[in-house]
């Protein structure tokens, strides 16, 4: 488990990252973030969905509800062009950010703390 | 105690009780819950009663929930919109009240004020122009890049009463006395060229805020 802090500063990212492959609904996002990070990244699952809701109302993604063969309908995210932009500025701003730390306290020779 | 999913769903909307678009959230909730429900079953044959305290440590406590929920989404386009228009507004007002006293009630503190104002000119253009810049700044950041249409909309009537002392100067609709020694055709002209660059320089705090909305 990760600081929750650090986690929840890159929840935004993590979600458009994910929506940008597939239009996903809320307990499928937790479920692929969590297998893709070997569990490592677990947030409160109920603090998605106001961050899901706040990218919706920044339009960079948008909702429908659809009806699966059983089951009650799920609201499904899916990114829009304004979302897939802000996602490119903010991964390449975040390349470059673990690019500069990785300078700077992953030099050869030192040990880590 | 929680100790089904309704117990968390009643705290939840008692929470939201006074937040527009609380019912979409609170459906949502419940199909989650309802799919945790059926993992835990599945997984360790918990029945609700058991699975509640899990679930409620994996979701967070409702309050918590809807906590967040009116932080992200307290502030609305309205709220953002008048908030910059007024305070353009008081900008305006208190300008309109200060020349009115100092030429019909020279006061020693008015005249001062007035004096060290007129005297900073280009100070107060450049802050100014930093009001707009925070106006497109703020925008950005909470509308993100879907907020162009905001800005604009916000932009236009902000600049309303811009527009219209710059037609009463121009068109020498007002007392230009009142504003000797300021009125200076180059001081005008600085006015003219502030006011069309103000959208490009609110639109570059859209594009710094949009940047931070994520």
């Amino acid at each position: 488990m990760f600081n929750r802090e650090l986690v929840k500063g890159s929840t935004s990212l993590i979600l458009l990252q994910l929506l940008a492959e597939k239009d996903m609904y809320g307990y499928e996002i937790v479920k692929e973030m969590e297998a893709r990070s070997g569990y490592a990244l677990q947030v409160k699952e109920g603090t998605l969905y106001p961050a899901l809701h706040k990218l919706e109302k920044q339009k960079y993604v948008d909702a429908y509800w659809q009806e699966p063969d059983k089951g009650p309908a799920r609201k499904y995210y899916r990114l829009t062009a304004e979302g897939k932009e802000i996602l490119q500025q903010k991964t390449s701003e975040w390349q470059s950010f673990v690019k500069a730390i990785d300078k700077v306290i992953g030099r050869k020779g030192y040990d880590s703390v | 105690m929680i100790q089904s999913k309704q117990d968390y769903l009643t705290i939840l909307e008692q929470e939201l009780h006074h937040t527009a678009d609380k019912d979409e959230l609170i459906r949502e909730m419940d199909l989650h819950i309802s799919e945790l429900l059926h993992e835990l079953a599945l997984a360790k044959g918990l029945g609700e009663g058991a699975a509640m305290p899990e679930i409620v440590e994996r979701l967070g406590a409702p309050e918590h929930v809807a906590a967040q929920y009116q932080t992200e989404l307290e502030v609305t386009p309205k709220k953002v919109q008048w908030t910059f228009i007024s305070v353009n507004i008081v900008f305006f007002i208190g300008g309109i009240c200060l020349t009115l006293l100092y030429n019909l009630l020279p006061l020693p503190f008015v005249s001062h004020v007035w004096t060290t104002l007129t005297s900073i000119t280009a100070v107060i253009i450049i802050l100014y122009m930093l009001f707009w810049m925070l106006l497109g700044y703020e925008i950005g950041k909470e509308f993100g890049l879907g907020g162009r249409r905001l800005l604009i909309k916000t932009f236009y009537i902000a600049l309303m009463p811009n527009i219209l002392l710059m037609g009463l100067v121009v068109f020498r609709l007002m007392p230009m006395n009142w504003f000797d020694p300021l009125l200076t055709p180059p001081f005008i002209a600085v006015c003219i060229l502030s006011t069309i660059v103000l959208y490009p320089v609110s639109y570059v705090g859209f594009r710094w805020g949009t940047i931070q909305s994520v």
